[in-house]
C-alpha cells in the first residue's frame, strides 16, 4: 500500500506571461510540430508560385488560343476521360466479384487485380509497343500462323488508353473494395426484406453506397493518366505533360513551357473540384459506423466460371503477359551481351532515391499530421491545404518549376540530390501523409492527455506515446512513398543530375532509343523492387 | 475545514460563443470526493478539462495543493499540476505492459519498481503485470487505469465518467470497488458523471452543474431531499409537481392542504414537489385519480395517476396493492414527510417561480377527497 495523501509539495505553479483569453493556451501545437510543418508548407507552395511568376511573364490570351495548345488540351481530356471510364467499368465488378461473391479462388484474385500497381506506365508503354506495335510479337506470331502483315495501329490514343486503363484501374479496386467490406449488410437485408429482389438492391441499395468510393478512385485514375508521362511519351500520344516536356527539351523558351503547365495544373484543379463536389452530397451515402457482421455473400451458381475467366483474363492482360513479355526481352538482352554493370548502379540509385523520398516524406508528414488530427484552426487549414498542392501538380511540372527555380535562385542546389528530394516531398507527401493522419487519428487523445497528467512533457508524450502508436501507419506510409518514387519517371528525369541513373530513367532512355533488349531487364528489376512495399502494403491491408 | 486540495474561483472558459463554464467557485478539501453531476453540456467535462490543464481559463483562478496553477499571468501546464487523470475508456497505452502502464509517471528515483508493485497489488492486478492492455477484462482496465493514476501521488484524482463505458453489472462492482479504494486511501477525487445515481453513491459532496454554474453543492442527501431549484429537483430522481394557493398557513392543493414553515402571504401560489415515494394511492369509488399506467420495476410498481386538473403524478408501491389500469383512487400523500415548495412570484399574472424559495411542510391531517 502507498501514500498517496502525502506528496513534498514542490512549487509546481510556472508563472510565465500569457494572453488573457487566449482560446485553448493548452491546445495551441507545440514548437517543434509548428515551425516543421509552417516549413513543409512554404516548400510545397514553392513550385506553384514559381510557375505562376513564369507564366506571368510569358503569359497571353494569344498564346492560350493557339491551335496546337487548344489540340493537346482536347488529346488529353480525351485520354483522361476514356481511361477513368473504362477503369471503373473494369474496377467495380472486379472489386464487387472478390468481396462478395463464392468465386473460385477469391483471395487469390483480390491480390492479382490490383498488382498492375507495382508497374510503371513507361514500363507498360514499352511492353505495349514491342508487344503490339508494327513488327511487333504479336504480329510475328499472327504473320507466321496467318501471314498478316500489318495491325491495326498501337501508337496514339489507342495504346496510350489501352497501357493507361490496365494499370491505373487498381487506383478504383482499393476504394471500392473497402467500401464493400464496409457496407452494413443490415442495409441490402431491409431492402430484400422491403421485398425487393437481389438485382434490384444492388441497383438501388449496394451502387448508390458505393458512389464516394467510385468517384475517389475515379479522381485518382483522372489525375494519373492526366500526370503521366511515361505512357504518352513511349506511345507518341502529344497530351500536355509529353508537350511540355518537348518544349522543355527543344525550345529555348522555357516560359511556354512555364504556361502549359499553369494550363494542367487548372485542368487538375477542376477534375479535383468535380470530385469534391461529388462528395459534398456524398455524405448522405455513407453507412455509419463498421459492419459488425461479415458482409453477404452472393452465390454465383452458373456464373462462377465467367466470372473466373474474366478475373483470369484480366491477371493475364495487366501482369502476365506483360511478365512474361519482360522476361523474353530480357533473356534475349542477355543472350546478346547486354552488360550488367550497369543494371546494378542504375537498381542502387533507385533504391537511394526512394528511400530519401520516403525518409522525407514521412518527416515531413508527421508534423503536419499532428497539426491536422490535433489542432485544428485557421492555421491548420492552410498548411493542410498546401500539403494536397502536390495532389494536382503532374510530375514535369513540378520538375521544371524547380529546374527554373535552381537555375536562377538556387544555383548550388541546382543538379543536386537536393532538389530531386524536394520534388519528390511535393509529388509524395500526400500519399505519405494519409496513411500517418488516418493512425493518428486511431490514438486517443485522451490517452496524450493521461501522459501529460502522469508528468510528461508535450515532446516527452510525443516520443514515449503517439510515435510509436503511428509508427506502423508511418511504416505504411513510408512504403507507399517508396513504391511510387520508384516508379517515378519524368521529375527524376528533370532534375537527377547528370550521369545519374536510376532505373527508371534507363528503361526510359533505352525504350524510347527502341533498343528493347536492353530496357526489359532493368525493367524487371524495377518491378521486383516495387514489389516489396507492394506485398508489404497488401499483407498490411489483409490484417 | 481541512486543507483545501483544489479550489477553483470565478473560472469562466468560452468556446466561440459559448460560455462553457461561467463563473465557477469550487473547493475541495483534502481527502474528500466531489461529484460534478450534470446534464451533458452543462460544462462539467470542461470543468474537470481545467483543473487538469488541458484547457486554459478565459480568467479565473485554479490552485492545485495550495498552489496556484492557473490565473492571471499564472500558468502551470498539466504535466506539472499533479493530477491524476482517469478517462471514460481507460485510455490505456496500447504498446505498453500493464506493469509499464503503471510505471509511466514515476521516475527512476522515486522507486519506480517498489510503487508500481504496490499500486498493482493496490488494485489486485499484481498477477497480471505483463499482459497488455487489450489482454484485460473492462472492470480490470478500468482498474489499470485508476493504478497508473495514483502511483506518482497526485494531489487530486480526476475521474471523467470513468465507468459509463462498462456493462450494468460490472459498473456496480467497479463503482464500490474504486469508492473503497479511494476511501481506504484517503485520496482526494472529483468525478464527473451524468448518472445522478452514481452521484448520489460516490460523492461526499455533489456539486450540480447547469449552464457552466454549480446551482447546488451539498452532500447527496440535501441534494436529492432539499433541492434548491427545479432543474435541480427535476434531474434528480423523478418528480412531479402539484400547484397549490396559500390560506392561513396552509398549502391548499387538489390532493390535500399542507402546512408550510415559511411565511407565505395567503393567496400565494406555491409549487410542491413529490417524489414517486411520497405519494399514497388507496382504491376508491370517489377518488379523484385514475391509474392510466403502470410500469412493473420488479420489487415495485410505478403507478401514473392523473388528477382532475390534468396533472399527472407518480406513485411507487410494493406488490401488496394492486391497480388496474383506469381504475379510480384516492391520491394522497404518505404521513411524516418534509416536502419542498417553490413559491411562485406574488405579482398577479406572473405565473414564474421566484428564485428558489425553499419550504418545508409538514403534513396536517388526511387530505379532503
Amino acid at each position: 500500500m502507498q501514500s498517496t495523501a502525502v506528496t513534498q509539495p514542490e512549487h509546481i505553479a510556472v508563472v510565465r506571461p500569457q494572453r488573457r483569453g487566449y482560446p485553448g493556451a493548452a491546445s495551441r501545437p507545440p514548437l517543434f510540430v509548428l515551425l516543421p510543418a509552417a516549413a513543409v508548407a512554404v516548400a510545397m507552395a514553392l513550385p506553384l508560385l514559381y510557375l505562376i511568376i513564369r507564366a506571368v511573364d510569358a503569359a497571353g490570351l494569344d498564346l492560350l488560343m493557339r491551335p496546337t495548345v487548344v489540340e493537346t488540351l482536347g488529346r488529353t481530356l480525351l485520354l483522361v476521360a476514356a481511361v477513368t471510364a473504362a477503369s471503373v467499368a473494369i474496377a467495380v465488378p472486379l472489386a464487387w466479384l472478390t468481396v462478395r461473391t463464392d468465386l473460385p479462388f477469391r483471395r487469390f484474385w483480390g491480390v492479382v487485380t490490383v498488382l498492375p500497381l507495382v508497374v510503371p506506365t513507361h514500363v507498360g508503354g514499352f511492353i505495349v509497343v514491342v508487344a503490339l506495335g508494327p513488327r511487333g510479337m504479336l504480329q510475328g506470331i499472327l504473320e507466321t500462323l496467318f501471314g498478316v502483315e500489318r495491325l491495326p495501329e498501337i501508337y496514339g490514343f489507342p495504346g496510350a488508353m489501352l497501357t493507361l486503363t490496365l494499370l491505373s484501374y487498381p487506383y478504383v479496386v482499393f476504394p471500392v473494395r473497402a467500401a464493400l467490406w464496409r457496407i452494413d449488410p443490415a442495409l441490402e437485408e431491409t431492402s430484400q426484406g422491403l421485398g425487393l429482389s437481389a438485382r434490384t438492391t444492388f441497383l438501388r441499395v449496394t451502387l448508390p453506397l458505393l458512389r464516394p468510393a467510385v468517384f475517389a478512385g475515379g479522381l485518382l485514375v483522372a489525375l494519373y493518366t492526366l500526370s503521366d508521362f511515361g505512357a504518352v511519351s513511349l506511345l507518341n500520344y502529344e497530351t500536355f505533360t509529353w508537350s511540355i516536356f518537348l518544349q522543355y527539351e527543344s525550345a529555348l523558351d522555357r516560359s511556354l513551357a512555364a504556361f502549359l503547365s499553369l494550363v494542367l495544373v487548372v485542368v487538375a484543379l477542376g477534375i479535383v473540384s468535380l470530385e469534391a463536389l461529388s462528395r459534398g452530397r456524398s455524405k448522405y451515402y455513407r453507412s455509419t459506423g463498421g459492419a459488425v457482421r461479415p458482409v453477404l455473400q452472393v452465390k454465383l451458381g452458373a456464373w462462377r466460371w465467367p466470372a473466373f475467366a474474366l478475373c483470369a483474363s484480366v491477371g493475364l492482360l495487366a501482369i502476365a503477359a506483360p511478365m512474361g513479355i519482360l522476361g523474353y526481352w530480357a533473356v534475349r538482352g542477355v543472350l546478346a551481351g547486354e552488360p550488367l554493370l550497369l543494371l546494378w548502379e542504375a537498381a542502387r540509385n533507385s533504391m537511394y532515391v526512394s528511400g530519401l523520398a520516403a525518409l522525407v516524406c514521412i518527416a515531413a508528414a508527421l508534423p503536419v499530421a499532428i497539426l491536422a488530427a490535433r489542432h485544428p484552426g485557421w492555421m491548420t487549414s492552410v498548411v493542410e491545404r498546401m500539403t494536397y498542392i502536390g495532389f494536382a501538380l503532374p510530375g514535369v511540372v513540378i520538375a521544371l518549376a524547380l529546374v527554373f527555380f535552381g537555375a536562377n535562385y538556387a544555383t548550388p542546389l541546382y543538379q543536386t540530390h537536393v532538389l530531386l528530394a524536394l520534388a519528390y516531398l511535393v509529388l509524395f507527401l500526400p500519399a505519405g501523409l494519409g496513411a500517418t493522419r488516418a493512425s493518428l487519428l486511431q490514438v486517443s487523445p485522451a490517452m496524450e492527455e493521461a501522459a501529460r497528467g502522469l508528468g510528461s512533457s508535450p515532446f516527452k508524450v510525443f516520443m514515449s506515446v503517439t510515435a510509436p502508436l503511428v509508427r506502423p501507419g508511418m511504416l505504411a506510409g513510408a512504403a507507399l512513398v517508396f513504391l511510387l518514387t520508384m516508379k517515378e519517371l519524368p521529375a527524376t528525369l528533370i532534375l537527377a543530375p547528370i550521369g545519374f541513373d536510376t532505373l527508371a530513367t534507363s528503361i526510359w532512355s533505352a525504350a524510347s532509343e527502341a533498343f528493347f533488349a536492353q530496357a526489359a531487364m532493368p525493367a524487371l528489376f524495377l518491378i521486383l523492387c516495387a514489389s516489396f512495399p507492394m506485398a508489404f502494403l497488401i499483407l498490411r491491408g489483409h490484417r | 475545514m481541512g486543507p483545501l486540495a483544489v479550489e477553483c474561483a470565478g473560472i469562466v472558459k468560452a468556446f466561440g460563443e459559448v460560455r462553457a463554464v461561467d463563473g465557477l467557485d469550487l473547493r475541495v478539501e483534502q481527502g474528500q470526493v466531489l461529484v460534478l453531476l450534470g446534464p451533458s453540456g452543462c460544462g462539467k467535462t470542461t470543468a474537470l478539462r481545467l483543473i487538469a490543464g488541458f484547457e486554459s481559463p478565459d480568467s479565473g483562478s485554479i490552485s492545485i495543493g495550495g498552489n496556484q496553477v492557473a490565473g492571471a499571468d499564472v500558468w502551470a501546464p498539466p504535466e506539472r499540476r499533479k493530477v491524476g487523470m482517469v478517462f471514460q475508456d481507460g485510455a490505456l497505452f496500447p504498446h505498453l505492459t500493464v506493469r509499464q502502464n503503471v510505471a509511466y509517471g514515476l521516475r527512476q528515483r522515486d522507486g519506480r519498481r517498489e510503487r508500481t508493485c504496490g499500486a498493482l497489488r493496490m488494485v489486485g492486478l499484481d498477477g497480471l503485470s505483463e499482459r497488455m492492455p487489450h489482454e484485460l477484462s473492462g472492470g480490470q482496465q478500468q482498474r489499470l487505469a485508476l493504478a497508473r493514476a495514483l502511483a506518482p501521488g497526485p494531489e487530486v484524482l480526476l475521474l471523467d465518467e470513468p465507468f459509463s463505458n462498462l456493462d450494468p453489472q460490472l459498473r456496480d462492482q467497479v463503482r464500490r470497488d474504486v469508492i473503497d479504494l479511494l476511501r481506504a486511501n484517503g485520496t482526494t477525487a472529483v468525478f464527473v458523471t451524468h448518472d445522478q445515481e452514481e452521484a448520489l453513491l460516490l460523492g461526499d459532496l455533489v456539486a450540480v452543474m447547469h449552464d457552466g454554474q454549480i446551482e447546488q453543492l451539498g452532500p447527496p442527501e440535501d441534494v436529492f431531499h432539499r433541492p434548491v431549484s427545479r432543474f435541480i429537483a427535476e434531474f434528480i430522481g423523478m418528480a412531479d409537481f402539484v400547484t397549490g394557493q396559500m390560506n392561513d398557513g396552509e398549502l391548499v392543493t387538489e390532493i390535500g392542504a399542507l402546512s408550510v414553515d415559511a411565511r407565505l402571504p395567503s393567496g400565494a401560489k406555491a409549487e410542491v414537489l413529490l417524489r414517486p415515494s411520497d405519494v399514497a394511492i388507496s382504491t376508491s369509488d370517489e377518488g379523484i385519480g385514475e391509474v392510466v399506467g403502470l410500469a412493473f420495476k420488479g420489487t415495485h410498481y410505478l403507478y401514473s395517476v392523473v388528477l382532475p386538473s390534468g396533472v399527472v403524478l407518480h406513485s411507487l408501491q410494493d406488490h401488496s396493492a394492486h391497480f388496474r389500469k383506469g381504475e379510480r383512487v384516492r391520491v394522497a400523500l404518505e404521513r411524516d414527510r418534509t416536502l419542498t415548495v417553490f413559491a411562485r412570484n406574488g405579482v398577479a399574472g406572473d405565473d414564474r417561480l421566484s428564485a428558489p424559495l425553499l419550504a418545508h411542510t409538514q403534513q396536517i391531517g388526511s387530505p379532503a377527497a
